[in-house]
């Protein structure tokens, strides 16, 4: 009988815990958001890394750098990379100095959502030297 | 007056449950909180799903190859250590994503002295190696990687074989040559045999052999045969087999042969 009277308290309990819920349930979707977010935008520079690392398993990449081949390179990445994604590659030195003269791309960009990767390359030759590959990647729309 | 209290206190009950209700809350928001930023900060041990870290194993690599094929064709021994601290410096700043943190230690025990151990003995086995252990940290705003890793690059042939005496001091030499890269098999890129002028070592007087016979049981296993003639009839039969595996590394080793017939 007590607590049939007193019912004013319970529903405020009750609010509050829904209000509880509620709360804690939107802090919980919080990171899930923003997790999806970030790995939408770190695929392609993730692929990029890949690619090279890939192409560089046996010392290919530093042996093309080292002869200036830029057209094996070039033929090189476009066979790791989809036709759906444009590329772009620049060659630097240790010292950050680009070192290809031509372009090594699969033509212009088509996308302002480019990313990119820059990949460490030591030459395995006994004349060491580092070089930096740069791999831009686009989705072309 | 006793009516009245006894009022407010039944609607002081309500606020009392919602108060505590609002502490129970709290608490488990600071837990939900807690365990989120242990997690976050908790070390991942992974050095295999992160490309990243798969580059930069790739990397280091490739810098101890070079430095070693540098070191066996006479290079100083501190080049390791400096193309290590050159690749060190390159991917601490040229990580975008995270921050790396990367300790090189070159294995220094009885065999191996600032990570290199040239063995190139007269036994007829001959060993270039390299050894170096990396630690790398990785510190990203979402998680902490850590990794551990060593590399070893060792390249050795062994080389064993037997002569003929022909007339005078002519010798139908016999060799065979095995070349592995940590010990799985492997092929040379370059082989060249040099036999001893007197059969002493002292003084060395190597004449390269030639017109060399080589089979290629693509194995790693190569077989050697040219005709040598040393000073005297009676001189033993030294060799020594000089290799360049296809990375680029360069191992010797000596062997005397034995006379069969």
């Amino acid at each position: 009988m007590r607590l049939l009277n007193n019912n004013k308290g319970q529903v405020r309990v009750i609010e509050a815990f829904f209000a509880s819920v509620l709360l804690l349930s939107s802090l919980m979707l919080v990171p899930i958001v923003q997790r999806n977010a970030g790995n939408s935008n770190g695929v392609l520079s993730a692929n990029a890394l890949s690619i090279m690392a890939s192409l560089d398993s046996n010392g290919y990449l530093a042996s093309l750098v080292d002869s200036e081949n830029w057209t094996a390179l070039r033929s090189s990445i476009q066979s790791c990379v989809p036709l759906t994604l444009w590329f772009n590659v620049t060659v630097f030195d240790e010292n950050m100095t680009m070192l290809n003269d031509i372009p090594i791309c699969s033509g212009s960009a088509v996308s302002d959502d480019i990313e990119a990767a820059d990949y460490v390359c030591p030459s395995t030759s006994p004349n060491f030297a580092i070089y930096v590959i740069r791999l831009q990647l686009a989705a072309v729309d | 007056m006793k009516i009245v209290t006894a009022a407010s206190h039944r609607r002081n009950s309500g606020q009392v449950l919602i108060i505590t209700s609002l502490i129970v809350v709290m608490l488990l928001l600071s837990t939900v909180i807690y365990v989120t930023e242990t997690q976050r900060n908790s070390p991942t041990y992974d050095n295999r799903a992160d490309p990243a870290f798969s580059a930069i194993r790739q990397g280091a690599l490739h810098t101890v190859i070079s430095a070693l094929a540098n070191i066996s064709r006479g290079g100083a021994a501190s080049v390791l250590v400096t193309d290590l601290n050159l690749f060190e410096s390159a991917i601490t700043s040229h990580s975008a994503s995270a921050i790396l943190n990367v300790d090189v230690t070159p294995l220094n025990t009885a065999t191996y002295q600032n990570g290199t151990w040239i063995s190139w003995g007269s036994s007829g086995e001959g060993v270039s190696s390299a050894y170096v252990s990396f630690e790398v940290n990785s510190t990203h705003p979402a998680a902490t990687h850590y990794a551990e890793f060593a590399v070893n690059v060792t390249s050795r042939i062994v080389v064993g074989g037997f002569y003929e005496q022909l007339t005078g001091a002519s010798k139908e030499v016999n060799l065979t040559c095995t070349v592995s890269n940590k010990g799985e098999a492997a092929l040379a890129q370059n082989l060249t045999v040099y036999y001893e002028r007197d059969g002493s070592l002292s003084p060395e007087e190597w004449i390269q052999a030639a017109s060399v016979a080589t089979i290629d049981y693509g194995n790693g296993t190569y077989l050697m045969s040219f005709t040598a003639k040393t000073d005297q009839r009676s001189n033993p039969m030294l060799v020594s087999v000089h290799c360049t595996d296809l990375r680029g590394i360069f191992v010797r080793a000596n062997a005397t042969c034995t006379l069969v017939g």
